[in-house]
């Protein structure tokens, strides 16, 4: 008898029909509202009801679309070893995006710089558990907001070759120049499961898309990037409080700008963001680690699975405002979580003070939860080599495994080794100065910052990106 | 069943405090001026109306009716608050109750020459369309005595100039929650100022601290609703 037994189960399928309908009925009697003539003309063209600047919707409309949206797709990286896929089994780590300040290891809170950011992607570059990179503290009080995302984007691509999420339309050209391959063929690659890049778009809760949101939901279905549809609805601020309507309106949310992508480029990837969280009703932030958020991610896993589109979750930004207990304790059940809940993109390392603050140290600390998870849920293989009958029989009763050709052809794969945490006895600890993880993933910062190489990137190519960032936003091209 | 519970709580909360928390009352009016309050306190929007209604036709001090009853209600919410005992859905929801008592007696106010606590003029900064916090200040305000005058989002400094001169503002509040508009603060401090407008300008948002308010030659700053208050009350009377 299979062994299905499992506490968190949200939803059944009864449930998760129910919420579809729900979301169906809010679409059609309330409408969603689109803060854009642009994105209103193309629900026009294809015939949906607007009313001012209200659009509404019927069944047909929202199935045909998610009929349109792919389940699986590949992110291309500059260095093809580097590639994701998104969708199904697969999952991927990133870390958090735009914190406003930084934390130093005197505890202490600073507004981020560029310098920050340079660090930050040096860092994301060099660390196993990080699978595709963004921009972990916003550079934007350095130059100009209006110059911000293209910056950040344009430096991914320079200090990292993992896939980027930091795509919006203007920074798809700059993609389409480092790939070398124009906007058509990548809106055709995106048709057969290949996209160049990820971005985001945030609906504003509830129920409405801002102009440079619905601006963006088309730009990157036009050029075939893969785009994180993110509403981000707080129980009983923003969203209902209780969490099975604040589930509703979070994938109604989702439903909308889904359809406006699938009608500006029927078969564009998109991803089902999960980011709906609880309100803290003592202060009004939203608390990105609640226990709440566990509940809310697997729900919003069942009703992607039940669309058959891909997933994203925003897991291991903490609510501490330093590296301590709680956020480690916070880091590691929501990897946990996710990635049994089957969330495919994980972004969300390195982050405190929910989303506000950025940590260097945090970062080392929450890739070595992130492998550890990684290995934990890795799933068993049974085979003749792994279940290692024949050196049983062999070391039988009285021997041991340490000098068996077994044990060394396989210890290496079968084993985790922790680079932060410590294993050590309490004597060999003391001797070695008593590090808390803290201290060692400060040492572990400095010393991948000394050794970062940038990865290759030809001399005629750098100049072909710093002469588009140029041309599209005439800051200067500050030096890392 | 849940309200009328909580209500009930604060009902006999009050009953034991209301003793030393509702000052500067006298003589029979004490008991129904404090009824406003309790009122207030139990989100009874019907109740303050009635009662003040009441307490006019019985010729009661208006400033008595505004400063003991409605803003008393509100002072012992915001004590509430920052001792951790409310929460800001209750917060609001006294503030929204102290409002409907105070628009029936606001026609009053101005023919007796009771004042407002000051004007405030309130708005997120350019480009930013995130209102949840300034909402939460302006009702706060309101619920303080300031006149509140809120511009909405995305406000441009030309606005804001426009406003603060047109209303009067004591006080000039922006906020902004992204990284991107903050900037956009410091402009619309520079031409407030350039303006030659006497007004003390507060800002606020989740990216803001005290030192960025310095830097961009704020008067104050708060992190929360009830400290902007706070903060507007300190200015104004300073």
């Amino acid at each position: 008898m299979e062994n299905t037994y499992d506490r968190l189960k949200p939803l059944n399928r009864e449930q998760i029909e129910l919420i579809h309908k729900k979301s169906l009925e809010i679409l059609e009697k309330k409408g969603f509202w689109f803060d854009s003539e642009k994105a209103r003309n193309i629900f026009r063209k294809h015939g949906f009801k607007v009313d001012g600047e209200i659009v509404y919707f019927k069944e047909k409309d929202i199935e045909k679309a998610l009929k349109t949206a792919p389940s699986e797709f590949t992110v291309r990286a500059r260095n093809s070893v580097n590639d994701i896929k998104v969708g199904g089994e697969n999952f991927a780590f990133s870390n958090n995006a735009g914190a406003p300040f930084i934390v130093d290891s005197d505890g202490k809170i600073r507004n981020s710089s560029s310098e920050d950011f340079f660090n930050f992607l040096k860092l994301n570059q060099q660390l196993e558990a990080i699978d595709y990179t963004r921009e972990m503290v916003s550079s934007s009080l350095d130059i100009p907001a209006e110059c911000t995302l293209l910056y950040e984007l344009l430096w991914q691509l320079k200090l990292t070759d993992k896939p980027v999420n930091c795509v919006f339309g203007t920074g798809a050209g700059l993609l389409s120049i480092v790939f070398g391959i124009g906007k058509k063929k990548m809106r055709d690659d995106s048709l057969n499961g290949i996209t160049y890049g990820i971005g985001n778009y945030n609906p504003r809760s509830p129920l409405s898309l801002e102009n440079s949101q619905c601006d963006r939901c088309i730009d990157l279905a036009e050029w075939g990037v893969a785009a994180c549809i993110s509403p981000m609805p707080m129980a009983g601020m923003t969203g209902p409080v209780t969490l099975p309507g604040l589930i509703v309106l979070q994938n109604t949310e989702i439903l909308a700008p889904l359809v406006l992508s699938q009608l500006a480029a029927p078969g564009a990837p998109v991803i089902y963001g999960i980011l709906a969280t609880v309100t803290d009703m003592k202060t009004t932030v939203a608390p990105t680690a609640a226990p709440e958020v566990g509940i809310i991610m697997r729900a919003g896993t069942l009703m992607a699975k039940y669309y058959d589109l891909p997933t994203r979750g925003d897991v291991g930004v903490s609510d501490s405002c330093c590296v301590d207990y709680q956020a480690g304790a916070e880091s590691a059940y929501h990897f946990v979580n996710a990635i049994r809940c089957g969330v495919n993109l994980i972004p969300g390392l390195g982050s405190l003070q929910s989303r506000g603050i950025g940590s260097f140290e945090k970062l080392v600390l929450d890739a070595e939860i992130a492998q550890q998870t990684r290995r934990m849920l890795k799933p068993l293989v049974f085979n003749e080599e792994n279940l290692a009958i024949e050196t049983i029989m062999s070391v039988g009763q009285k021997g041991h495994y340490l000098t068996e050709l077994h044990t060394l052809n396989n210890f290496r794969k079968e084993l985790y080794v922790p680079e932060v945490f410590t294993r050590q006895t309490y004597e060999i600890w003391a001797a070695e100065g008593m590090q808390d993880s803290y201290v060692r993933a400060n040492g572990k910062v400095k010393d991948m910052l000394a050794s970062y190489k940038k990865p290759e990137l030809g001399k005629s190519l750098e100049k072909d990106m710093d002469v588009y960032a140029k041309a599209h936003y005439p800051v200067p091209i500050k030096a890392e | 069943m849940c309200m009328q519970k909580l209500i009930i709580l604060f009902r006999l909360k009050l009953s034991k405090e209301n003793g030393h928390l509702i000052l500067g009352t006298k003589g029979d009016l004490t008991l129904a001026v404090k009824d406003i309050a309790e009122a207030v306190l139990a989100f009874n929007e019907a109740g303050v109306v009635d009662l003040v209604k009441a307490e006019i036709a019985a010729a009661t001090d208006v400033d008595e009716i505004l400063n003991a009853g409605l803003i008393g209600a509100m002072d012992i919410v915001g004590k509430k608050y920052s001792d951790g005992e409310l929460f800001v859905p209750e917060m609001l929801m006294a503030a929204e109750t102290m409002k409907a008592g105070l628009a029936v007696l606001k026609p009053l106010l101005s023919s007796v020459g009771a004042a407002p606590r000051g004007t405030v003029v309130i708005g997120t900064a350019k480009g930013d369309l995130h209102d949840i916090g300034k909402n939460l200040v302006a009702m706060m305000m309101e619920g303080a005595g300031f006149s509140v005058v809120d511009l909405g989002v995305d406000i441009d400094a030309e606005k804001f100039v426009k406003a603060a001169v047109e209303h009067k503002a004591d006080v000039v509040a922006l906020s902004a929650l992204l990284t991107t508009t903050m900037p956009a603060m410091e402009a619309t401090i520079a031409a407030i100022k350039k303006a030659g407008i006497a007004a003390k300008i507060i800002i606020g948002g989740a990216p803001v601290t005290e030192a960025f308010a310095d830097q961009i030659g704020a008067d104050g700053y708060s992190g929360d609703a009830p400290g902007a208050v706070e903060l507007a009350r300190k200015l104004f009377t300073a």
